[in-house]
């Protein structure tokens, strides 16, 4: 079991999802988030803060988008912790837009 | 005067469920001077971490080992077995605080409001949960699960929870932190079918779609909807289509798979799982034991998302001699201090406490459960934390004027009463033997379930 962030938080990085982790399990990259998957618990509660859909348990995650378990668990041991909502990526809406949401 | 290093804001903090803790974190996090304590009825922390959340779902569990950091630090004090109401009254708490906060969370279950209710085998969620838990107010408690079947009414996770822990293999259940006496009665259950019964559809259905999908993977279980159920009328399918409604797309494949069991479910040794919608319970049947349920179907009103369930006067009868109603949960009042009834919250105005007036409580805060009410995950409340603490910071300027003395003074006061409080370090005594005694049996730990037990060990 795992939760993960894929590439629709690429230059959107709302933070929405941060301030609900119970466990401060999100890392902060340059343009997207991951989550430790040492430190999430699965308890689910980010992803439906975040409003690209970005965030997936394995359990019904598309197979296209695999390779985000593995660059998860990378990207999240060498990225600082992010624990609190900070301003979006300039353009995030534009960005969100062109998501279809 | 000023918040200064010397002049520290004062918080009590009453209720160590996650809501108490992220208070303290937002405030240890917000940049002010601050001194917190924590105050705890029980001699354990973690509220409904420990007392709420699966025991099969340790990993969540897990939670609590941030909230011991927040625990830790050095502006926190904890002290457990301190009941606010029964040991100590919130006038003598504000002699010694500038600020409370109640974090009390929701311990009862909401009632039906219906006939029979109070026979004796129709369960409030809150007794089952607590009693499997281990929960020291709950285990004088008995069921009767010498029945063939179970009802369970209410369509959210804490009704998947019930059924999980009356489905799930025996042998499964003993890894996990269930106390044995629990264990013991649970292995003679006789139980092999239970119906998950609610009063709307599939799509409004407040599952969320891991544990619905857990259900799926018991051993020797299979979960059925009938197919009628996910043949949508048209406000279903609009809500269902709409983008952003994930949860309810994700919780439609699920029950799509349900519903291609239905045909092959009946027959097997398996135990039965039966996903039942629309129905409104209407009465509890029987002279002093249940062996009846009186459902009426529902019919939809209303537009897409605003759809309303009605009644009718079609009635379904199920029989069967245990029920289990999980239709919300409601907080405890406090002298002085007004409950909403009709949302079982402490009543208040963007977190700060108001009196039956309306008026606002000077120094009267609130956060998580008992603010909002029973909903969210446990990460809602730290969301929840850090809004009330905001409003607490714009008001601070207020209460600094005079000092206050904290938990200093509130040791000094509990002592002269003769209190026995608890302090983190003997909790993490209590945590120790627990642990231990549980590594014995093959399981997390096992759990005191008595007041006594636990300050026995300290
Ligand atoms: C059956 C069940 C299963 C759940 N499963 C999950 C899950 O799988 N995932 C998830 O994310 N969330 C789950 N939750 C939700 C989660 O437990 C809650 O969101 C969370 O615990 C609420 O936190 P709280 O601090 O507001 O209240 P609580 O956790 O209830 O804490 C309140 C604390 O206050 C104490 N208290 C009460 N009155 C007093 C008093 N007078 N003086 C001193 N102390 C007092 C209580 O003893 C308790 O410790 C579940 C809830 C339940 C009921
Ligand atoms: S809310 Fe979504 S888009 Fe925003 S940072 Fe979190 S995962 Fe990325
Ligand atoms: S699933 Fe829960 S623990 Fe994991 S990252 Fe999301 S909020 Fe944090």
């Amino acid at each position: 079991m795992a939760t993960l962030v894929t590439d629709n938080c690429q230059r959107c990085r709302f933070t929405e999802c941060v301030t609900a982790c119970p466990v401060s399990a999100f890392r902060a990259g340059e343009e997207m988030l991951f989550i430790d998957p040492d430190t999430c618990v699965d308890c689910g509660a980010c992803i439906p803060k975040c409003p690209v859909q970005a965030i997936y348990e394995d359990l019904d995650l598309p197979e296209h988008l695999n390779e985000w378990i593995e660059i998860n668990e990378r990207r999240s041991k060498i990225m600082p912790k992010i624990t609190n909502k900070e301003p979006p990526y300039v353009g995030a809406d534009d960005r969100k837009a062109s998501l279809g949401f | 005067m000023n918040n200064s290093k010397n002049h520290p804001l004062q918080v009590a903090i009453i209720g160590s469920g996650p809501s108490g803790f992220y208070v303290a974190e937002a405030l240890l996090n917000s940049g002010i001077s601050t001194e917190i304590t924590i105050l705890e009825k029980l001699p354990c922390p973690y509220g409904l971490i420990r007392y709420g959340v699966a025991p099969d779902h340790q990993k969540l569990k897990g939670v609590s080992q941030t909230l011991d950091v927040i625990a830790e630090h050095p502006s926190v004090t904890y002290l457990g077995n301190v009941e606010v109401g029964k040991d100590i009254q919130i006038n003598e708490l504000m002699q010694f605080y500038h600020i409370l906060v109640f974090t009390t969370g929701m311990p009862k279950s909401s009632q039906l409001g219906i006939e029979g209710e109070s026979l004796i085998d129709v369960h409030p969620s809150s007794n089952f949960i607590g009693w499997y838990n281990g929960h020291p107010d709950h285990q004088s408690l008995s069921f009767d699960f010498n029945n063939d079947s179970a009802v369970i009414i209410g369509h959210g996770n804490v009704a998947i929870d019930i059924c999980r822990v009356l489905a799930k293999p025996i042998d499964e259940l003993r890894k996990s932190d269930i106390p044995e006496q629990a264990l013991d009665l649970l292995s003679q259950s006789k139980i092999n079918h239970i119906n998950l019964v609610g009063r709307r559809g599939p799509i409004q259905a407040k599952f969320t779609t891991k544990e619905l999908h857990e259900l799926g993977k018991l051993e020797n279980c299979n979960v059925a909807i009938h197919p009628k159920h996910l043949k949508l009328g048209k406000q279903c399918q609009q809500e269902l289509d709409e983008v952003s409604n994930l949860i309810a797309k994700k919780n439609h494949r699920v029950f799509e798979s349900y519903s291609s069991n239905f045909s092959t479910s009946t027959g097997t040794d398996k135990k039965k799982i039966t996903i039942d919608f629309m129905l409104n319970p209407k009465t509890f049947q029987g002279d002093k034991n249940l062996q009846s349920i009186v459902f009426e179907k529902t019919r939809f009103e209303g537009p897409a998302f605003k759809q309303v369930a009605i009644p009718s006067d079609d009635l379904v009868v199920m029989s069967s001699g245990l029920a289990f109603t999980c239709v919300g949960f409601k907080g405890s009042p406090f002298a002085g201090l007004t409950l909403d009834n009709k949302k079982g919250t402490l009543s208040n105005k963007n977190s700060r406490l108001i009196n039956e007036h309306g008026e606002i409580v000077p120094g009267m805060y609130t956060a998580g459960w008992v603010k909002r009410g029973p909903n969210g995950v446990i990460g809602t409340n730290r969301e929840c934390a850090q809004d009330s603490v905001n409003q607490i910071l714009e008001d601070m300027p207020k209460y600094v004027e005079k000092p206050a003395y904290g938990n200093k003074s509130l040791i000094e006061h509990l002592q002269a009463k003769n209190i026995q409080f608890v302090t983190f370090n003997d909790w993490k005594v209590i945590d120790a033997v627990e642990k231990e005694q549980g590594q014995k049996l093959g399981k997390p730990r096992e759990k005191f379930t008595s007041v006594s037990s636990m300050l026995a060990c300290i």
